[in-house]
């Protein structure tokens, strides 16, 4: 068995890096090779903020898997997709002729609008806790449809490109599945994506539903009140991989 | 613009990120160091994007994980965190001079970065630059003063007793013995505890006696230990290195850098931090 790890976006992508480094490690013992990679115009990749949006990055996806069965050889395959990384597995999942093993979906964006809003407040949330004297009128850049932070996401610029994506993206849109285990891993159930898993099933996936309590902040600035690397997401994850490898 | 992924380092567990310039204009490279936990890629993925433009101006950079941190692994090393992050950095620029035929280096951190490049460019007469943002920052009365009139007249009557009477206690328990007198509010205060400002302003004025092009920039998010613009003239009144270090500060930009238009102004101070210290390096050569 092998992994390909797709990340979240943005401030999601920094706040869960070294989780996933420890995540890798861990399986890596359990004798699993593991794939991180940054899609374009993200991490250490090449590109701009401005420039990564949904088509590129999926394509990214399936490149990075080429490279992970050519470097692992490995018999099985599994695509661990986390929030916008989720969504993108699965896209590429429909986009690509290989069809991987297993998926593991952790709270995939289903609803690109409600995702922007995320974004935004806690863009003005983030600029409010970074200083003493509060600076309320960024906030009100921010909000406001024409306003010069407007396409800023958390101290990352959100092309016009990527926010149209988002914005066209529900959980209509977006499509079943390709593979032949598909795991989605929520810390609740929401109507929404029960009734986006439904139709999964009614296309003959076979998904699961799994809930993991541990609250995670995906967006924190700083992991100074939360966990880094919380150990026991880290234990569900190689419990879910390695148990079934 | 070429980027290298390499592994350096005697244990050869140092991931980093080489960004070479096309043309290659001087001697200097540049050290990105972590700031805090986030890994090499920075704050919002400044580190990127400065080691990006100082590669059109044509300056070589690494960003790398320190021992622990982001891809680095940890070691058998029996060194504690900040002397470990010492040697990482000398490990880097070593590899940098083996490699790539580098012998000055001018190193940018964020936070517990500028900290480590602090002690960094004490250990290493390789280092002829250091541009510190929001590192060691010491209060002085003045400075006091504003944050506690700040305090006040943000606060109602009921929050101010509240505040007087929580402090009250918290007095009370530490001369009772209940309490650590080391907890802190901050993660910044807790840094400080390491060095003392005089012990700080030693230091400060070897590197500016060896020649070092020194910058420290405040962001406003440090408001409670650095609040007014002439605060570091008046913590380090009468030392001598004070007309050779620049220091700047910017309560319009953040701790970590979270606006793009704070981000392009960082990008642009590091810039001519780096042009000022390559320039420096050329003339003492001459």
């Amino acid at each position: 068995m092998a992994v390909l790890i797709c990340n979240p976006y943005g401030q999601e992508s920094i706040r869960t890096h070294r989780m996933f480094r420890v995540l890798a490690d861990r399986l890596n013992r359990c004798s699993i090779d593991v794939l991180r990679f940054d899609y374009f115009a993200t991490g250490d990749s090449f590109g701009d903020d401005s420039q990564g949006e949904f088509i590129g990055w999926t394509n990214d996806v399936i490149v990075a898997n080429q490279e992970l069965m050519k470097l692992s050889r490995a018999p099985r395959i599994a695509w661990l997709g986390t929030r916008l990384g989720a969504t993108l597995a699965i896209m590429a999942s429909v986009s690509s002729t290989f069809l991987p093993d297993r998926m593991i979906l952790w709270e995939p964006i289903i609803n690109g609008s409600n995702y922007l809003t995320e974004i935004d407040n806690r863009f003005i949330q983030t600029l409010r806790e970074s200083y003493n004297v509060p600076r309320e009128a960024w906030g009100n850049l921010i909000q406001s449809d024409e306003g010069p932070m407007r396409h800023e996401g958390v101290g990352f610029e959100l092309g016009n490109i990527l926010r149209q994506q988002l914005q066209a993206l529900t959980k209509d849109t977006i499509p079943t599945p390709r593979t032949i285990q598909c795991d989605v891993i929520n810390r609740r159930l929401e109507p929404e994506m029960e009734s986006l898993m439904e139709r999964w099933r009614n296309g003959s996936a076979q998904v699961d539903n799994l809930v993991l309590r541990d609250e995670f902040d995906w967006l924190a600035a700083e992991a100074l009140t939360t966990s880094l690397v919380p150990a026991g997401i880290v234990q569900e994850f190689v419990r879910l991989i390695a148990n079934q490898k | 613009m070429n980027e290298i992924a390499v592994k350096m380092g005697r244990d050869q567990n140092l991931i980093g990120v080489m960004t070479l310039p096309e043309k290659r204009q001087a001697n200097v490279a540049v050290v990105l160091l972590n700031a805090g936990v986030v890994h090499r890629i920075g704050p919002h993925r400044i580190s990127v994007k400065i080691a990006r433009h100082l590669a059109k101006l044509g300056f070589a950079t690494i960003r790398f994980d320190i021992t622990g941190i982001g891809d680095s692994r940890s070691t058998n090393s029996a060194l504690d965190f900040s002397r470990q992050a010492v040697q990482d950095t000398k490990s880097v620029m070593d590899y940098l001079q083996s490699q790539y035929g580098y012998d000055q280096f001018a190193i940018y951190g964020i936070c517990s970065g500028a900290m480590n490049g602090y002690a960094a460019a004490l250990a290493d007469d390789r280092v002829t630059g250091l541009f510190m943002y929001d590192g060691y920052a010491f209060a002085t009365t003045k400075a006091k003063f504003i944050r506690n009139w700040f305090r006040i007249q943000n606060t109602s009557l009921k929050k101010y007793l509240e505040l007087h009477r929580r402090l009250y206690q918290r007095i009370m328990r530490l001369l009772l013995g209940k309490q650590d007198a080391r907890v802190l509010p901050s993660l910044v205060s807790e840094f400080q505890l390491r060095l003392t400002k005089d012990r700080f302003a030693d230091g400060l004025q070897l590197l500016a006696d060896r020649g070092l092009a020194l910058v420290s920039v405040y962001s406003g998010s440090i408001f409670e230990t650095y609040n007014y613009a002439t605060q570091f003239q008046d913590a380090f009144k009468g030392r001598a290195f004070l007309d050779k270090v620049v220091c700047y500060y910017i309560p319009e930009m953040d701790h970590l850098v979270t606006a793009l238009a704070v981000q392009d102004r960082l990008t642009r101070l590091v810039a001519e931090w780096v042009q000022q210290t390559s320039q420096r390096s050329v003339a003492q050569q001459d």
